[in-house]
């Protein structure tokens, strides 16, 4: 139990459960399951990005290209779907992780193999990887995504299939963050990359995989997307990027590398997504999502370093460089 | 050692040249319109808000740092000297406001960075979105039209034929370039580049050039949100938004290390020339921008992967022979 209230996740969590709360008090619509629903849903393609990011964040990295990966995905997907014969449920998604795993795996290769600094490299290939679909669909949207594609994103039995596949891939990344080398790795890499390097961990393997991953997830999340709209935008979910790392620094994953959990992400990214509803629903003009969250990160961030360089002081260290 | 530098410096001078040369014939060759004088002088019109904001930058990467709220804070200063125009305040003062707002914006992100210690990348894209948002409230998502015709003078006006910002390019470059060459504060920006914990025990106040390198990129960037302001008459939020990456790229291509601590000013204009020149010529030839935000990842990606297998071989040579 003490472990429990110990951990930062609980204290994010009572923080979403008072924001509930408070939202239904002020509008009782708002615990509506179609509400509730609704939130949760449009959450999903975010929290699928945030689960990759998390990884990405844990070993020190970042990746602001995700959601330009997302869109590469789901923008080939929709033309894919609409106008290849062989197109059906299967081949789609195996066509989404394919797109997936190749814009994860140029980011993984160019970070890893030249140790670049991966902000500049994922600046540059979001920018190329949005570029492509740009040019190719000239900007426009593509309507009419066939019917057997959109209800592989409706509700049955009052389950909503995106959030069915949300959980699978949060179970998933969660295991394999705990379970497996790839996973201890991640943190090692993150926690002290001298050390994980004296232990044996390979390190270039290691940020190849986790950006790969992350990538893998991008390209299931414009599988989703897709799913979910109906249609798809080339030009839209500009500024996701963001929303994900927001999620996961919320949820406590240290965005200078080493510690963060899949649970606390998933609460960070409900969180969002109750922030974006509560602004609707409380009539603010959305132009203040922005601020919004803004600030968020600033504040949580800002928290996060001043607790963490508290603990360092704490600590007797013999500085060997 | 000296020599080793020489011998870096001109190699990528060389590559620098090489790509200024070959993307000018091309320009040459594909359109005859390119080389007129009128053509020149728009292209170094266009390429001014962007110059001057990415010798901010220049500025900031070279302590090490990075500022990705650069584009964000160009927008939200527009939109504030925007508004202040529009509900009829004088220019001097509308401008006097934006600066205020740019000084402010460039101490929130110096705050985060010198003494919370947070990360740049990380700091920058927090107020990044926070500025941007700011900016939305402001202008209560819209964009701001009517702007007064007498401020139409730092965008459109010329002096003997030449673009006003032009100057004023060429003026704020001279000044950073005098700046970092030649006072106690560019050898500082230089070496806090190079290792940011020597500088602090030889008795180099970090945290103040930190202060110092963040307001400038954030007032360079309200001086190109204000031209450009003039030069279209209107005030747009994300106005700079989609300018932050080809800054960056044009500051890398002109040889500053992404990591700090080498490179400069005239390196980082002719980064600028280069890709306002593509531009240029795709605008030209009728080329979709689309192919210009390809364009300037791709560069982005090559120049920096080109750079880092130039410096990795240095290294294995230097190794082999210790």
């Amino acid at each position: 139990m003490k472990k429990i209230l110990e951990k930062r996740e609980t204290g994010v969590f009572l923080i979403l459960v008072l924001l509930c709360f408070g939202l239904s008090l002020y509008s009782p619509s708002f615990l509506s399951y179609t509400n509730i629903k609704n939130v949760l849903v449009n959450s999903v393609p975010v929290g699928i990005m945030a689960t990759g990011m998390t990884l990405v964040l844990i070993t020190a990295g970042i990746d602001v290209s995700v959601a330009s990966q997302m869109m590469f995905s789901a923008t080939w997907l929709a033309i894919f779907s609409q106008s290849s014969p062989l197109a059906n449920p299967a081949t789609v998604l195996i066509l989404a992780l394919l797109l997936g795993a190749v814009t994860g795996a140029i980011n993984g290769l160019l970070i890893a193999c030249f140790s670049i600094p991966p902000i500049i490299i994922t600046l540059g290939t979001a920018s190329i990887y949005r570029g492509i679909i740009l040019v190719y669909t000239n900007g426009r949207w593509i309507m009419n995504i066939p019917k057997w594609f959109t209800s592989l994103g409706k509700t049955y039995f009052n389950i909503p299939l995106p959030i069915i596949y949300a959980i699978v891939i949060f179970v998933l990344t969660a295991w394999i963050l705990k379970h497996t080398y790839f996973g201890r790795s991640v943190y090692a890499v993150g926690g002290n990359e001298n050390a994980a390097r004296y232990v044996g961990v390979d390190i270039k393997k290691t940020i190849f995989l986790t950006y790969f991953y992350a990538g893998l997830l991008c390209g299931f999340a414009g599988f989703v997307l897709d799913a979910i709209l109906g249609n798809c935008q080339p030009s839209g979910s500009n500024g996701w990027e963001m929303n994900a790392i927001a999620a996961a620094v919320i949820g406590g994953t240290n965005i200078l590398g080493g510690s963060g959990t899949i649970v606390g992400t998933v609460i960070g990214v409900v969180m969002m997504g109750v922030i974006e509803n509560g602004l609707v629903v409380a009539h603010i003009p959305t132009y203040w999502q922005k601020l919004v969250y803004g600030l968020i990160i600033i504040v949580t961030v800002t928290f996060d370093v001043i607790r963490r360089n508290y603990a360092d002081s704490q600590k007797q260290t013999i500085d060997v460089d | 050692m000296k020599e080793k530098l020489k011998n870096k410096f001109t190699l990528h001078e060389i590559v620098l040249a090489g790509a200024f040369l070959l993307i000018f014939l091309i320009g040459t060759f594909s359109n005859e319109n390119f080389l007129s004088l009128r053509n020149i002088l728009s292209l170094f019109q266009q390429m001014s808000e962007m110059g001057i904001m990415a010798m901010g930058l220049t500025l900031v990467i070279l302590t090490g740092g990075m500022d990705l709220s650069a584009g964000t804070t160009m927008g939200l200063c527009a939109v504030c000297s925007g508004l202040c125009l529009t509900k009829g305040m004088g220019v001097g003062i509308s401008l006097l406001v934006s600066v205020g707002v740019a000084v402010l914006c460039g101490i929130i992100n110096s705050i985060l960075v010198a003494i919370i210690r947070i990360p740049p990348m990380i700091a920058t894209l927090g107020t990044q979105m926070f500025f941007l948002g700011v900016a939305l409230v402001l202008s209560q998502g819209n964009s701001i039209s009517g702007i007064p015709e007498s401020f139409y003078f730092l965008g459109q006006d010329k002096v003997l034929e030449m673009p006003l910002q032009m100057i004023l390019l060429f003026i704020l470059a001279a000044f950073l370039i005098i700046m970092l060459r030649r006072t106690m504060t560019g050898q500082h920006i230089y070496a806090m580049g190079n290792n940011m914990k020597a500088s602090l025990f030889s008795g180099i106040r970090t945290t103040r050039v930190l202060f110092f390198t963040y307001i400038v990129c954030s007032v360079m960037c309200c001086i190109a949100g204000n031209i450009q302001v003039s030069r279209v008459a209107t005030a747009r939020a994300d106005m700079g938004s989609a300018f932050l990456m080809t800054c960056i790229s044009a500051v890398v291509l002109g040889g500053t290390s992404i990591n700090g601590g080498s490179g400069g000013i005239a390196g980082t204009i002719v980064g600028i020339l280069i890709f306002a020149m593509i531009g240029n010529i795709m605008n030209l030839v009728g080329i979709s921008s689309f192919w210009q935000q390809l364009a300037t990842g791709s560069i982005l990606v090559l120049v920096v992967v080109f750079n880092r297998v130039i410096e990795m071989q240095k290294y294995k040579v230097k190794s082999r022979k210790v």
